[in-house]
């Protein structure tokens, strides 16, 4: 178990490395940052300013390297727009909203999903069954801004019920968290259930039936535990992708989180905020990843002993 | 008598038809006996073993009629409740591939140990004693180090042996081993076959123990039934069966047995396809396949022929109103 721990962490911080080298050549290649920060009158001579000022005036070798001690020290780097701020100061603001989003979405979509999943598969092709499929159909397929704007006007503007948007309170929570968990769930609901219909056609389920274990206990305790072994992995890793990925989640209800940071990043060519919020959401991808592996290997005896 | 199986109907209803998958099955059985069901692959000996536990998948599959009396007592009519303290308590089964019907994330000790604590109410020290027990009692060496091991660290008729302690755990009056050495190997199926016998010798309880494979039938069973296309087609002492089979399906299935002396396995095989559950036809469904068939073979289902000696068959050539017919031949 040690020795596939130690690989396991190993192999996750190769992959931050390769992310964070991959991630760097690429922002460049969207073009060049001062563009976007100076008025197109400004002459040649203040740009070229600009560039020294921030560095990238040097080869890009060099750039890479500054950027990589900066790494080690836990120096991000400044932003390119929001001038003056330190990409630490501007991720640290960022983080606990978007956690707080992802966290709640994922509570919410796990707390639908499991049980719809499991039931769906138990009655297959009956009533729950359509009903289950239905909403994971349409967590699924319906944009994530459509269900969020139509949430807005029935609860928020309509009925008032939440705020129309921002992060105030608990109550500006709820939106934003049901819509992205319902598009969670929908994932993690079908597979849910086909992983339940593999192992409750499965001998050991009928064995526990046939030692006279109740049905519930056989579904739960039987069934379920083995079922759960990719929608764990999955699960985790959708998380992950939850944390960075709520970026159209985010735009809709005004959300403070990583994904809008990104985006406006993004578009302003601020290589070191896209850097940093890319690093911080790769490094969680990677981490998920590594604790869905150890999560599987606890469960799953057969990875534990065999590794 | 342990156990009085009357005219069980099994349907499955599929998005072809309905199966018959069990179609009136009537047997016998008795305390520390054991009776061989025979007969080819989906002939519907797996789902008549389960609808003995009423285990048939709803809502596909559905028990529809007949009666099963175990120590006179009518499991048809019990609670769903009430069943399941026959299930695994009264009534025991063993499925063919230990691998698949151990649950891969439990220990061996965990799943023996569920069935005491459904059935006897163990907990504790006393649970673990009694699994430590049931595990040596099924040859299991070092049972109390094998608690903690999971059912992929054991080999195959280790875990065939689990699957024998599960069954056994509770002293169960009638054990059914559908297939149970199917997938083990030929040392280690005789060895499993010695000690079902020497626990049955101890315990006592009935056995149905279904195999293709005569010669195991011929060593191991008092009684034999021969199963074909959801009936028992012939039923009698493994003696009458093997020596005077009056049915042209068993006849035929003999004829497939080489000499004793051969070590190869003696399988199961008859020319001709069995027919398809669904649409069963009229009459005698061995008809198309029978080298004796008559024209009323075809028009209408033979009656059951019976001798004083619990030897029954489902044949025209065995008027039932000719007592002596079955002996006669
Ligand atoms: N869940 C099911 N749904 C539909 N048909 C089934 C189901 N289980 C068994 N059957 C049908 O019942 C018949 C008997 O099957 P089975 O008892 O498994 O045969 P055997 O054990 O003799 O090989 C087969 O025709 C099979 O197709
Ligand atoms: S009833 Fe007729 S067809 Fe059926 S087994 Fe007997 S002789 Fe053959
Ligand atoms: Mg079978």
């Amino acid at each position: 178990m040690r020795r596939f721990i130690l690989a396991r962490l190993a192999q996750a911080v190769v992959s931050i490395f390769v992310l964070i080298t991959v991630l760097f050549f690429m922002v460049r290649l969207t073009g060049d940052p001062v563009e976007r920060m100076i008025p197109p009158q400004v002459t040649e001579e203040m740009a070229n300013e600009l560039k020294r000022a921030y560095g990238l005036d040097k080869p890009l070798l060099v750039q890479y390297g500054v950027f990589l001690g900066g790494l080690v020290t836990g120096d991000l780097g400044t932003s390119l727009y929001f001038r003056g701020r330190t990409v630490g100061e501007l991720l640290s603001l960022r983080i606990l909203p978007s956690l707080e989003l992802s966290v709640f979405s994922m509570l919410f979509s796990l707390l639908i999903a499991l049980p719809l999943g499991v039931y769906a598969a138990k009655y297959r092709g009956r009533g729950s069954d359509y009903v289950a499929r239905i909403f994971s159909i349409l967590g699924g397929a319906a944009p994530s801004f459509l269900v969020g704007l139509v949430m807005l006007r029935i609860f928020s503007v309509q009925l008032q019920w939440f705020p129309t948007g921002g992060r105030e309170g608990l109550w500006s929570v709820v939106l934003p968290t049901f819509t992205l968990g319902w598009f969670v769930s929908a994932g993690i609901m079908r597979l849910t259930r086909s992983s339940m219909l593999e192992s409750l056609y499965g001998d050991y389920v009928k064995l526990a039936r046939i030692k006279g274990v109740r049905e519930s206990v056989v579904i739960w305790k039987h069934a379920f535990k083995n079922a759960a072994l990719p929608v764990i992995t999955y699960a985790t890793v959708i998380f992950a992708a939850v944390i960075g990925g709520a970026i159209v989640t985010e735009y809709v209800f005004a959300w403070p989180g990583l994904g809008s940071l990104l985006i406006r990043a993004v578009i302003q060519r601020d290589f070191p905020v896209i850097q940093g919020a890319v690093i911080l959401i790769g490094s969680a991808f990677v981490m998920c990843n590594f604790l869905a592996d150890l999560a599987y290997a606890w469960i799953n005896p057969k990875i534990r002993y065999t590794r | 008598m342990l156990l009085e199986v009357k005219d069980l109907r099994v349907q499955f209803h599929t998005r072809r038809g309905v199966v018959k998958a069990v179609d009136g099955v009537s047997f016998s059985l008795d305390r520390g006996e054991t009776l061989g069901l025979v007969g080819e692959s989906g002939s519907g000996k797996s789902v008549s073993c389960m609808a003995l536990m009423r285990l048939v998948e709803a809502p596909a599959g559905r028990i529809v009629g007949g009666s099963v009396l175990l120590d006179g007592q009518e499991l048809l009519d019990l609670s769903e409740r009430e069943m399941r303290q026959i299930r695994g308590g009264q009534i025991s089964l063993i499925l063919q591939d230990p691998l698949s019907s151990l649950n891969p994330g439990y220990t061996v000790g965990n799943q023996v140990a569920e069935a005491i604590r459904i059935h006897q109410g163990l907990r504790g020290r006393a649970l673990r004693d009694s699994v430590v027990e049931i595990l040596s009692q099924v040859g299991i060496p070092q049972a109390e180090r094998r608690l903690k091991q999971y059912p992929h660290q054991m080999s195959g008729g280790m875990r065939q042996r689990v699957a024998g302690a599960i069954a056994l755990s509770c002293r169960p009056s009638l054990l059914i081993a559908d297939e149970p050495t199917t997938s083990l190997d030929a040392t280690v199926q005789a060895q499993y076959l010695r000690l079902l016998s020497e626990l049955q010798q101890e315990f006592q309880f009935g056995m149905i123990f279904v195999t293709h494979d005569l010669g195991i039938v011929a060593r191991l069973c008092d009684r034999v039934a021969v199963m074909y296309a959801g009936r028992i087609v012939e039923t009698g002492s493994t003696r009458q069966i093997f020596n005077e089979p009056a049915h042209p399906y068993a006849k035929a299935l003999l004829a497939t047995l080489p000499s004793l002396e051969s070590r190869k396995k003696r399988l199961l095989t008859v020319s001709g396809q069995p027919p398809l559950a669904i649409d069963l036809p009229p009459g005698c469904s061995f008809a198309p396949r029978c080298p004796e068939v008559m024209d009323i073979c075809t028009e209408e289902f033979p009656a059951e022929a019976t001798t004083g000696d619990r030897h029954r068959v489902l044949c025209w050539l065995h008027s039932p109103s000719d007592e002596m017919s079955l002996s006669a031949r």
